[in-house]
């Protein structure tokens, strides 16, 4: 069993972060089992996440969908109280035994609610990851900024004004800001906990297109309510009920031939 | 828990359902007024089939609904989708049944060309099978739906047969010619609608079973595995 225990502090370098790693075996879980205090979130999760593939996360509310992601890159050991059981492997080592903070720049993370940094410049909020890596240079960020915002679709309709406040943008935006903010530090892999829940349906739209396309390079898990949105993008669906993983499959079967009764009345909205 | 969405598909069904009967009814009375010499029958057939064109239209429009405001997954995408394509097969068994009418008020017009065995028997067969068909698809029944699948070639060897015993007369006597060819007609007709009944079930297993059966690619799937 392992606690939670404190951070290593990150450490300035001078060198620029690694480009994404190939994450060619994936993600891996193995009899994952959480607690927050006495209660049993997650458990005996095993599955295999497969790289540079979307997975969506779909179950009713409290079933432990984002609490799995949030082990994936260690966010879910600094809840007080919380703890995890089993293995998670990301590359075929365990993630237990990296450094949590080089595992975060490999494991990006995406909010339900878009939070770009309040004080900071749309360019700012980009570049500071990069910055807390020791990156200086100005030439360097700034190709490396332009390059995360063209990934994450939003360099085009923000190229002009990128030394205004990024709150400043509309929520759809800021969603993409955040991607993009997730994208400069070269993560191989990004875990997306509802990320179009509070965006209008044009907006997700933009997200979901992002999402297809940055599947060529990276590993992407999605949690998701939406259950359109878990068909529509993503390759594999887990269904997960009160904290089990229930089935998980090719999402094209779960959403036409579901095997499992209980995966088929929570789809076809007979409870949830 | 019950959704209205069920109520929604429930009668979607039950539309479905009534099509069939009329598609039944409609068979069963070509084939009477063909048997029976009874030219007044066809008119019903010609009534009920301008109601089964109604219903196509009303099916589709129900179907359309439900996807666009419900985006059915799972079993009741199946269902769907099946539903639409059940529609279709029973508009076309309507239409083979017209044209046993039509063909059957030539036929009337001349003097009959012999005892009637297999056509009748064709009728029946195909009409079982379409009941089965749809009593499989009411019931969720795989099994009985397989059983539709299986009678089809018992349908295309009497069509055959009935081909062959027509030859025969048409050889002997040209003046035979044009009444057995109708009768061919007919036998073609039923055939076809022993197809739309295979179909509806093949359709059947799909929302039962999730299994695409279609065009054998099952059993290749079996062998190949």
């Amino acid at each position: 069993m392992l606690e939670s225990k404190s951070e290593t502090p990150m450490k300035p370098e001078s060198t620029p972060p690694p480009a994404a790693v190939e994450t060619s075996r994936g993600i891996e879980a193995i009899k994952v089992n959480t607690w927050f205090g006495t209660k049993h979130v997650l458990k005996d999760i095993s599955m295999k996440i497969k790289p540079r593939e979307v997975t969506a996360i779909i179950g009713p509310s409290g079933c432990g969908k984002s609490t799995f992601i949030r082990c994936i890159n260690r966010m879910h050991e600094v809840v007080p109280g919380a703890r995890m059981e089993g293995q998670i492997l990301l590359d075929g080592a365990n993630i237990l035994e990296l450094d949590p903070v080089l595992l975060r720049r490999r494991v990006g993370m995406v909010f339900q609610k878009a939070q770009p940094f309040p004080t900071m410049s749309i360019f700012d909020n980009v570049a500071a990851g990069l910055r807390l890596n020791g990156m200086r240079n100005h030439g360097q960020l700034s190709s490396l900024v332009e390059e995360s915002l063209k990934r994450a679709a939003l360099w085009d309709e923000v190229k002009d004004v990128l030394d205004k406040p990024g709150t400043g943008l509309s929520g759809g935006q800021q969603q993409r800001l955040c991607i993009a903010r997730a994208l400069a530090v070269s993560p191989a892999i990004l875990l997306m906990d509802e990320p179009c829940s509070a965006l209008d349906p044009i907006a997700t739209s933009k997200i979901e297109e992002l999402i297809l396309n940055l599947k060529k390079n990276y590993t992407i898990v999605i949690v998701t309510h939406n259950m359109q949105q878990a068909a529509r993008v993503s390759d594999e669906t887990a269904f997960f009920l009160l904290g089990d993983l229930i089935e998980f499959g090719n999402t094209k079967q779960i959403f036409t031939n579901p095997r499992d009764k209980r995966t088929e009345d929570y789809i076809t909205g007979r409870f949830g | 828990m019950e959704r209205h969405f069920d109520q929604d598909l429930q009668q979607l069904k039950e539309r479905i359902l009534y099509m069939g009967s009329l598609a039944e009814t409609m068979i069963h009375l070509a084939i009477k007024a063909l048997v029976d010499r009874r030219k007044d029958m066809t008119k019903d057939v010609f009534r009920q089939e301008e109601e089964v064109n109604k219903l196509q239209i009303e099916v589709d429009e129900r179907c359309l609904q439900m996807i666009a405001l419900h985006q059915p997954t799972a079993s009741d995408l199946r269902f769907i989708t099946a539903a639409m394509k059940i529609n279709s097969d029973l508009e076309r068994i309507a239409d083979q049944a017209i044209n046993i009418c039509e063909t059957t008020e030539y036929l009337l017009q001349e003097p009959p060309l012999k005892p009637l065995i297999d056509v009748p028997r064709m009728a029946q067969i195909a009409s079982k099978m379409l009941k089965d068909a749809l009593d499989s698809f009411v019931n969720k029944d795989e099994n009985l739906a397989r059983s539709v699948l299986v009678r089809d070639d018992s349908v295309d060897e009497l069509k055959d047969q009935v081909f062959r015993e027509l030859l025969t007369y048409m050889i002997s006597d040209p003046a035979t010619i044009k009444r057995a060819i109708d009768l061919i007609l007919i036998a073609r007709n039923l055939e076809r609608i022993a197809d739309h009944a295979t179909n509806i079930a093949e359709d059947v297993v799909f929302v039962v079973a999730g299994k695409d059966i279609r065009h054998h690619v099952e059993a290749a799937e079996t062998t190949t595995t």
